[in-house]
């Protein structure tokens, strides 16, 4: 009884703290931040552009066949506030990061920004936060 | 028994984890949160200031609210209909848990649908409309001239000009995205009406309205060196039952902050909903 009261107290807890988090984000009601997901991939494209950056990858699946998936960003101006540059990310990097997908099942996810990404082994960006 | 007492305990700790909660939110206003740079944080007298001098770059103190507040007034039937037309991607999910565990919030806190679904004017990049770009979270850069004061807002590259001059607001403008407005001094605060907003603009990201009609008193007040307090007053009567005022909103210098281009090209905003923002909502598959 004691281990049951002390998991729902913590899972309790989680819940309302990540609410605030994505409380306000127009954008995250199309992805289900209840099952993030890590994938390693080739960059195809990396778009710099507003109102959303846009990394794109070619992942290959267990059969072996290619996805290509789309992740998505905040705005250049807020990511070269957090140290981004527009060189970041070039086509054929071998990197690795989380994302939140799609609900509608599709290879679409945005960009957990909780963990780190990799690219080509080197962390290029550290662990933040999935703010605005 | 014990599920009752494990329940008061579980009960007992969310409270306490949410007074935390708000005390930290309290402490980052203070601080002056996301717009925070320019606040003074070692307890340092703020320097002498002209009240009657808003020139500087801004920004909104974090932890405030993205509308005038977070319950609008009755809406009359004419705004009901509007407002239920609207589709925000904003707040809580439409028909999630999330939305059935907040009954008190407001409907238009707890609509939302992904933005592939929507209708918000800003996924195809139509301009954000006055006083919605207020609340957007971005920096303003405030320039004062003899006859007018001038507002660049770096969210979508645009400027507002409040004519000082004496001049009143015209009795029918012609609908525009920001309306025309006209400011005066009353002691040391700023007080700006607007009249002639499109109507097809929304008032905040939630989706609310308002009519060709609507009519706003800002008051625009420097407190010191790096703060300033705005409060808005929105008139429409043939949309809301009551004036909608709002809660104090508060600016924050940002003497090092340099406006950046933002705008929000259609070019570049169609490509995103095709490849991304369309699949991800469910519609037209990659």
């Amino acid at each position: 009884m004691k281990r049951h009261t002390l998991i729902a107290f913590f899972v309790l807890i989680s819940i309302a703290l990540s609410a605030p988090l994505f409380a306000h984000h127009g954008t995250n009601i199309s992805y289900d931040h209840g099952k993030p997901m890590t994938l390693k991939g080739t960059v195809t494209e990396f778009v710099w552009k507003n109102p959303h950056a846009q990394l794109y990858f070619d992942v290959k699946d267990e059969a072996g066949n290619t996805v290509h998936w789309a992740g998505e960003l905040n705005s250049p101006g807020v990511l070269s506030g957090q140290g981004w540059t527009r060189k970041m990310f070039l086509p054929g990097d071998e990197i690795t990061l989380s994302v939140f997908p799609s609900k509608a099942g599709a290879p679409v996810g945005v960009v957990d920004r909780s963990k780190p990404i990799t690219s080509n082994g080197k962390e290029v960006v550290p662990a933040g936060r999935n703010v605005d | 028994m014990r599920n009752r007492i494990s329940l008061v305990i579980a009960l007992l700790g969310m409270l306490a984890l949410s007074l935390i909660v708000l005390a930290q939110n309290g402490a980052q206003e203070q601080r002056g949160g996301r717009g925070g740079r320019g606040a003074r944080d070692n307890g340092a007298p703020s320097p002498p200031h002209d009240p009657h001098d808003l020139t500087g770059v801004w920004n909104l103190a974090g932890g405030t609210d993205l509308s005038l507040s977070r319950t609008p007034p009755a809406l009359t039937p004419e705004g009901q209909k509007k407002f239920d037309a609207n589709k925000p991607s904003y707040g809580r999910e439409l028909g999630s848990a999330d939305a059935a565990a907040h009954p008190e919030e407001h409907i238009s806190r707890r609509r939302g649908v992904p933005p592939a679904l929507g209708n918000d004017p800003i996924g195809d990049c139509n301009p954000l409309g006055w006083p919605r770009l207020f609340f957007f979270g971005r920096p303003v850069e405030i320039i004062q001239l003899p006859d007018r004061v001038i507002q660049f807002w770096e969210w979508t590259h645009v400027w507002r000009t409040i004519w000082t001059d004496g001049r009143p607001l015209p009795k029918d403008p012609d609908a525009t995205w920001y309306g025309y407005s006209v400011g005066r001094w009353e002691g040391d605060t700023l007080v700006v009406e607007t009249a002639g907003v499109d109507d097809r603009t929304w008032i905040d990201h939630f989706g609310d309205v308002h009519s060709d009609e609507m009519h706003l008193t800002e008051r625009w007040h420097r407190l010191d060196q790096d703060n300033m307090e705005v409060t808005m007053v929105l008139d429409d009567p043939k949309f809301y039952k009551q004036p909608w005022v709002s809660e104090k909103k508060v600016w924050r210098l940002q003497p090092r902050r340099e406006l950046r281009e933002e705008f929000c090209a259609p070019v570049d905003e169609q490509l995103f909903n095709q490849r991304t923002r369309n699949p991800a909502g469910g519609l037209n598959k990659k």
